[in-house]
């Protein structure tokens, strides 16, 4: 889109106003926050502060857990808060997906890894060679093995299931992840190699990602822009350097001065 | 030697004829000091942890506490030794009975411990002196576990352990469940306990950054292995294991770059031998023997090429990968 | 998988051991002489000490329990009393008919329970489900002999629209007779190509069998039901709704499969209710089953009898136990690993 001869790229994600309540209980409510291609925006905050309920507001999955969100998402001209079934098929795996935080969980138990992701490729129309070359050429990306294409969920570990649920997106072609808490669950080393992986993605294909974790240092590696919430509210927005090095919150800086770093006791 | 509080002594442990734990050798001083085992999910420290409780039986060597060998114990002997060492596990929701108040709980350790023969008033002060000695209000006691916050529970499940005044706590990944604000204050919570009750902690964690502040020595596993242990500022600041380079590598930092992954951790371990030569970025050919635990300056190392890394930890960078 | 099977095999030729001399002690305890039974009412005590003899109740408790087993593994599963034909005879006639009437409800519990409980769960919490969940709880609390003399009464008798009792028009039998493979009139007509036979089965089988099928459809639904918005309510289904599934797909698609488990479980179990439950069924339409012999052998003290119906009893429900875990071990791949 072009203003003033000047190009104004519209955000991909767009949060306004988000409210999400179980019953009367309000327990994320994000004002305002737009997701543009390529970046990585994190929400930050220890448990109850709603940042998970907050991502699944925006995956537009609210209902999963019983909750009700008012406001607007707009996710590819979709108001993912109130859109019907129909609609939702052109963000679900299209615009947008997730990546999870126990990935061996998140797999179907009884179905082969194999079989969920031509099943997910068929259900947005892409099917036989072409379905095939797309998973070969995921699992490539994400270098995994055909091989883990015959094994059910237990049969793998969980950072090769987490690469595979990666692979999935990729496969997909969606234009953003929503990673929840992608590496808690896993040792610090493949931490690492989800890191690089999902960072790599994100570079190459000038993918979008919302990253949900309690992990500040993490997080500064990876975000361009770090929101900060705390018992559900939105305490401080900005930038990585804003967030780190110049907090404008209490909580902020409590959290920061938090952290254990290796090679200073405190 | 006789300092030692508790030891393990070239501790094997197998299952169906695999060996889980390979000859691991540590000692538990006198506290207050501490003594960590750290790397990653089915490296063998919580089996380690395990056989240094009395749970399991080594299927060789033996855990000493002092001078007498766990497994020779009678059965007065052993509650004695399970009394002075007490575990804290990750979770206080699993590690407290749901329908039992915090001051029930606390009783019932008090009940177990040499201050069983209190009764009435003194016992009930010796409840509060637990409760406050973990920074815990009085009126806690009638709540029950549901009804308090993951750092409450943590700090009950801390003063439990410290109503039967043990010498040894093992500490199972004791923040890990909780916020990273709660994990401050834990982590000083404990570090104070260790000096005030003379403690000795054997700490298993994954996070590197809180064994510094509470263990002074630090050992670090890799496929039921011990492939670095020596002085905890020694071995995280300046390892010279490439694992240990790796865990460090790993690790986040705050403001810093996305941390470095060093070869591929899915593709496991060597079953002869350097164990971790398949995922290591500077084995050589003589890798394929089995590297002895040997020991250089004040720490033990198995690794052919502990001169080459020698606190080096960028060295896992390096490009020389064999295949 | 080799082992797990072999493990299964020993803990149900265990249970099958248990229940063998479980049978024995219980009808030891049965108030009444056998042994006066058998010899009649006007017996001598000579005759007496003879039926003794003969019945072996003269022998050590555990001689007779070893007599009793290894008859039983012979094929001598004793005399009966009231019919004074071999009991493994009788039971071969009356148990063929009691499983297929059995198995016909577990067909309709299937057929019916399982849909139910998928759409109860794909609207949980809406009315659909209330009005679902409503319906099977009533179905499975209603006493079984009430619905049988409603429903025969019903349709039976005013409508006409069912043979009012029986298992097949005995008329047919002279016209064209049936030749017997599995004692199972169902499945022999069907394999033989009796069709007139075939048809009348079917017929006179569709009311008792939904009358016995009642209680299964009823907690067939609430389970699946259950299991299945449980399921739906896991890690995976959230992620399967993130990659494009619908509601509806996750459902029948995802959380029906590991869902299956419990299911199973739960028809092993209802299956051996139901053989017992359907004994009432049995008498009120006249159905040649095991009711109607169990309640003749009690009402005799006819004790291998007694203890024969208990022993089939018991084996088919060991049978359907093992049957339902081999399935588990196709249908969850998790299953193969304990």
């Amino acid at each position: 889109m072009t203003v003033d001869g000047v190009t104004v790229t519209s955000p991909l994600i767009s949060v306004r106003d988000m409210r999400v309540t179980y019953g009367d209980r309000l327990v994320s409510h994000v004002p305002e926050l737009d997701v543009y291609e390529g970046e990585c925006v994190a929400l930050v905050g220890e448990s109850g502060s709603g940042k998970t309920s907050a991502l699944l507001a925006i995956l537009g999955l609210g209902d999963f857990s019983g909750a009700t969100v008012t406001g607007t998402v707009l996710i590819n001209g979709v108001n993912v808060v109130d859109a019907p079934q129909a609609q939702l098929r052109r963000v679900h795996g299209t615009a947008i997906t997730l990546v999870s935080q126990s990935p061996q969980a998140a797999l179907n138990p009884t179905m082969r890894l194999g079989r969920l992701a031509k099943l997910s490729l068929k259900q947005h129309g892409v099917r036989g060679h072409e379905a095939n070359v797309r998973i070969a050429d995921a699992l490539a990306r994400v270098v995994l093995p055909d091989e883990i294409l015959k094994r059910y969920p237990h049969e793998v570990s969980g950072g090769q299931a987490q690469r595979f649920c990666i692979a999935l997106a990729v496969a997909l072609q969606v234009q953003c992840i929503a990673a929840d808490e992608p590496t808690s669950a896993l040792d610090v080393t493949v931490q690492a190699e989800i890191l690089r992986l999902l960072d790599e993605l994100r570079r190459e294909r000038n993918m979008a990602m919302v990253l949900v974790s309690h992990d500040l240092a993490l997080v500064s590696t990876l975000a361009d822009r770090i929101v900060v919430m705390k018992d559900g509210a939105v305490v401080e927005v900005g930038s990585r350097d804003e967030v780190l090095h110049s907090p404008k919150s209490d909580y902020t800086r409590e959290l920061l001065a938090a952290v254990p770093v290796l090679g200073v006791t405190s | 030697m006789t300092a030692d509080l508790l030891r393990a002594d070239g501790v094997t442990l197998s299952y169906a004829k695999r060996a889980v734990v390979h000859d691991v050798s540590l000692e538990l001083p006198k506290g207050p000091t501490g003594v960590a085992l750290v790397g990653e999910s089915g490296s063998g420290k919580t089996t380690v942890a395990r056989a240094l409780l009395g749970m399991i039986e080594p299927t060789s060597g033996r855990v000493m506490f002092g001078e007498m060998d766990v497994s020779q114990f009678s059965r007065s002997e052993r509650a004695e030794y399970r009394r002075t060492v007490q575990p804290v596990f990750q979770d206080g929701t699993e590690a407290l009975d749901p329908r039992m108040t915090v001051g029930k709980a606390l009783a019932e350790a008090l009940s177990v411990s040499p201050d069983a023969h209190l009764r009435g008033a003194a016992r009930a002060s010796r409840v509060s002196e637990l409760l406050d000695d973990v920074g815990l209000d009085g009126g806690i006691v009638d709540r029950l576990p549901h009804q308090i916050s993951g750092g409450q529970r943590q700090r009950v499940c801390i003063a439990r352990a410290l109503a039967v005044r043990p010498k040894v706590l093992l500490l199972d990944e004791p923040t890990s469940a909780l916020d990273v604000t709660v994990q401050a204050k834990i982590l000083d919570l404990l570090r104070r306990l260790q000096h005030e009750h003379s403690l000795t902690y054997l700490l298993i964690t994954h996070n590197l950054a809180i064994v510094e502040s509470l263990c002074s020595y630090t050992a670090v596993m890799f496929a039921g292995r011990v492939v670095e242990q020596g002085p905890t500022r020694e071995v995280l600041l300046s390892p010279s294991h490439p694992y240990t380079a790796s865990l460090i590598a790993a690790l986040p930092r705050m403001g810093g770059q996305i941390p470095t992954a060093v070869g591929r951790a899915d593709v496991g371990f060597a079953e002869s031998g350097c164990s971790f030569r398949m995922r290591c970025p500077i084995a050589i050919d003589a890798c394929l023997a089995s590297p002895e635990l040997a020991s250089i300056g004040g720490r033990h190392v198995s690794c052919f090429r502990a001169n080459d890394v020698n606190g080096d930890p960028s060295i896992v960078n390096s490009k020389e990968v064999t295949p | 998988m080799g082992r797990y099977l072999v493990r299964r095999l020993a803990q149900a030729a265990l249970v099958v051991v248990g229940v063998v001399v479980l049978t024995f002690v219980i009808v030891r305890l049965l108030p009444g002489d056998p042994a006066a039974a058998y010899a009649g009412p006007r017996a001598s005590p000579e005759d007496l000490a003879r039926a003794r003899e003969v019945l072996g109740l003269d022998k050590p408790v555990l001689v007779q329990l070893g007599m009793y087993m290894s008859g039983l593994v012979r094929g001598d599963w004793g005399t009966s009393l009231h019919t004074r034909l071999p009991v493994a005879h009788d039971l071969s006639i009356a148990f063929p008919a009691s499983l297929e009437l059995v198995g016909t409800a577990l067909l309709f519990a299937v057929a019916i329970g399982i849909p139910m409980g998928l759409l109860a769960a794909r609207y949980f919490g809406s009315p659909v489900d209330g009005g679902i969940r409503l319906g099977s709880m009533f179905v499975a609390a209603f006493p079984v002999f009430l619905l049988a003399l409603i429903v025969q009464n019903l349709f039976a008798t005013k409508l006409g629209w069912f043979p009012v009792a029986g298992e097949y028009d005995s008329k047919l039998d002279a016209t064209s007779p049936l030749h017997l493979y599995t004692n199972i009139t169902v499945v022999d007509a069907l394999i033989t190509g009796n069709w007139p036979i075939f048809l009348s089965t079917v017929h006179h089988l569709i009311l008792p069998a939904l009358v016995v099928a009642a209680y299964p459809i009823g907690v067939v639904t609430q389970m699946t039901r259950a299991a299945v918005s449980e399921e739906s309510s896991l890690d995976h289904a959230r992620l399967e709704r993130a990659l494009g599934f619908t509601p509806g797909q996750v459902l029948r698609r995802f959380s029906f499969r590991p869902s299956l488990n419990p299911i199973l479980t739960l028809l092993a179990l209802i299956f051996a209710y139901s053989l017992v439950n359907a004994f009432l069924v049995e008498a009120i339409f006249n159905w040649p089953g095991l009711g109607k012999y169990a309640v003749e052998s009690i009402r005799s003290l006819d004790t291998a009898a007694v203890a024969g119906v208990t022993l089939i009893v018991a084996l088919a429900y060991v049978l359907a136990n093992l049957i339902v875990d081999i399935a588990q071990t196709f249908i969850d791949p998790r299953v193969r690993l304990s």
